[in-house]
């Protein structure tokens, strides 16, 4: 019986493969997906989805087949390295294992991963190393205090076990930069520049460090709470300062303008705005200001900001608000509000990312202009 | 244990779910299994004000009824499911998977709409 399945789901693959070839479409490459997945051929599945994509860019069924390739492969190397670990216990493999994990985004497992190689091995810095990074990277994502005060302390732990580790501290000098706490950026500034005296990106954030004030104390528990409470960083990154438009430049609102266009193309959005206090820029089949549209954005992203607030669970980043008019998806940062009314529950998921792709790239942009 | 509560408590037994309840659109509580972490008079009140906010505009922009709003938030996320008179509420941990949720989430709501249909 099972010989006789077996080739059944042959045929099928044979099937499914020539049809991706002669008429391909999205769906055929995910249904030859499903079956290279009940075979449990990782590395084709990988691929089709991958094909997929760069044929049909805009698909987000393949953009979730892609996903989905990548969480199998990363699960297969998983189950490899528990067994090994289970056999041997090893630093490294805890420290990949947990890198592992990191990459899927399930912070949990890293969290246990790493306490598990610490308990075992306390002076292993890089399990320490990415825990801080998880840590780092909730902290960037949610700007909560706890996240960023706990990657500073898992840092500091890194620098204590590896004094020369290049990693910690440039990821330390990068957070207190974000953070406002100049004077300890330019410490582990100069700690790195005897390091690597020559590398780029730590000479352009000592420059852009030396520009700000000095603080006369420096309290971090208090900036990442400031951080927190503003829902904003206190500086952008050093890096990308370089190349984004000057704020309140043409181009900054050119750019700003240019990208909701661009989410205005979608087939599925109706309307499109972003918000920065009192002015809005528009796209789309929105006639004025009294846009029914735009009311409910105004009026339900200041809603949510305050009940989240006041229950206590942090700021308020993305909303969707379904119903017969289709779905209105919010993403909110600071004062800045980017919103669209989409029609198509399948592409919810990517229109709120692409918003706050746009949220996140707009936040140092003056939007000078607007109606 | 009512009805309702009972499948409030089988709901917060899905990954990354840490409480529900169902209030009606003017802030009353009809069952709550929230946890300690939220207070549930305050939920209820909170909820109900941003029901009506959205509820007004949605009106006044002539755009139709809302049957659920999804918050994520810094340290966790609110689903707020429209049960025709009262609301549930879900709550969750910031890393829940809400589309892998998705279905509990739906079998909970047609279960609590017969539900509340009886006791509101």
């Amino acid at each position: 019986v099972k010989i006789l399945q077996r080739l059944r789901i042959w045929k099928e693959l044979k099937r499914l493969e020539q049809k991706v070839r002669e008429e391909p479409s999205p769906s055929s490459f995910v249904d030859l997906g499903q079956v290279y997945t009940n075979l449990g051929m990782i590395e084709e599945l990988q691929r089709t989805a991958e094909e997929g994509l760069r044929l049909f860019p805009q698909s987000e069924e393949l953009r979730k087949l892609v996903k989905f390739g990548k969480k199998k492969h990363l699960n297969q190397r998983i189950t490899e390295l528990r067994q090994h670990l289970n056999r041997s216990p090893h630093p490294e493999r805890y420290n990949e294992l947990a890198a592992f994990y990191l990459e899927l985004g399930d912070f949990g497992a890293v969290q246990g991963t790493c306490e598990e190689c610490i308990r075992r091995y306390p002076r292993n810095e890089g399990a320490h190393y990415v825990l801080a990074k998880a840590r780092l990277a909730n902290f960037y994502r949610d700007l909560s205090a706890r996240e960023g005060l706990e990657a500073v302390r898992s840092l500091h732990r890194v620098i204590e076990l590896a004094p020369k580790n290049p990693g910690a501290l440039k990821l330390l000098a990068d957070v207190m930069y974000r953070v406002g706490a100049i004077n300890s950026t330019l410490r582990y500034l100069q700690r790195l520049l005897q390091l690597t005296p020559d590398d780029k990106d730590v000479l352009a954030l000592q420059r852009e460090a030396l520009q700000r004030p000095l603080p006369r104390e420096e309290d971090l528990d208090v900036l990442f709470h400031a951080v927190e409470a503003a829902g904003a960083l206190a500086n952008r990154p050093a890096a990308v300062e370089r190349v984004q438009p000057r704020p309140g430049s043409d181009d900054s609102v050119v750019s700003v303008r240019d990208a909701l266009g661009q989410l205005a193309e979608l087939t599925c959005i109706h309307k499109a705005t972003y918000i920065k206090g009192s002015r809005a820029l528009v796209k789309g089949d929105i006639k004025d200001g009294k846009d029914g549209f735009l009311r409910v954005v105004r009026a339900v992203a200041k809603a949510a900001q305050r009940a989240s607030r006041r229950m206590d669970i942090g700021n308020f980043s993305k909303g969707v608000i379904d119903g017969d008019f289709g779905h209105i998806c919010l993403c909110c940062y600071g004062e800045v509000v980017a919103a669209a009314l989409c029609d198509d529950a399948k592409q919810v998921d990517r229109v709120v990312s692409e918003l706050q792709e746009l949220v996140a790239e707009s936040l140092y942009v003056d939007v000078g202009g607007g109606r | 244990m009512s009805a309702i509560r009972e499948v409030l408590t089988a709901l917060n037994q899905a990954p990354g779910v840490k409480g529900s309840a169902v209030v009606t659109g003017d802030g009353i509580t009809v069952a709550t299994e929230l946890g300690p972490s939220l207070d549930c008079d305050v939920v209820a009140g909170l909820v109900s004000f941003l029901i009506s906010t959205a509820r007004r505009s949605l009106h006044e922009g002539e755009l139709g009824t809302m049957t659920r709003f999804t918050m994520h938030s810094t340290n966790g996320k609110i689903v707020l499911v429209s049960l025709g008179d009262a609301f549930l509420i879900i709550y969750t941990d910031q890393f829940a998977d809400l589309s892998r949720l998705q279905a509990r989430f739906e079998d909970a709501t047609a279960e609590l709409r017969r539900l509340v249909q009886v006791n509101v």
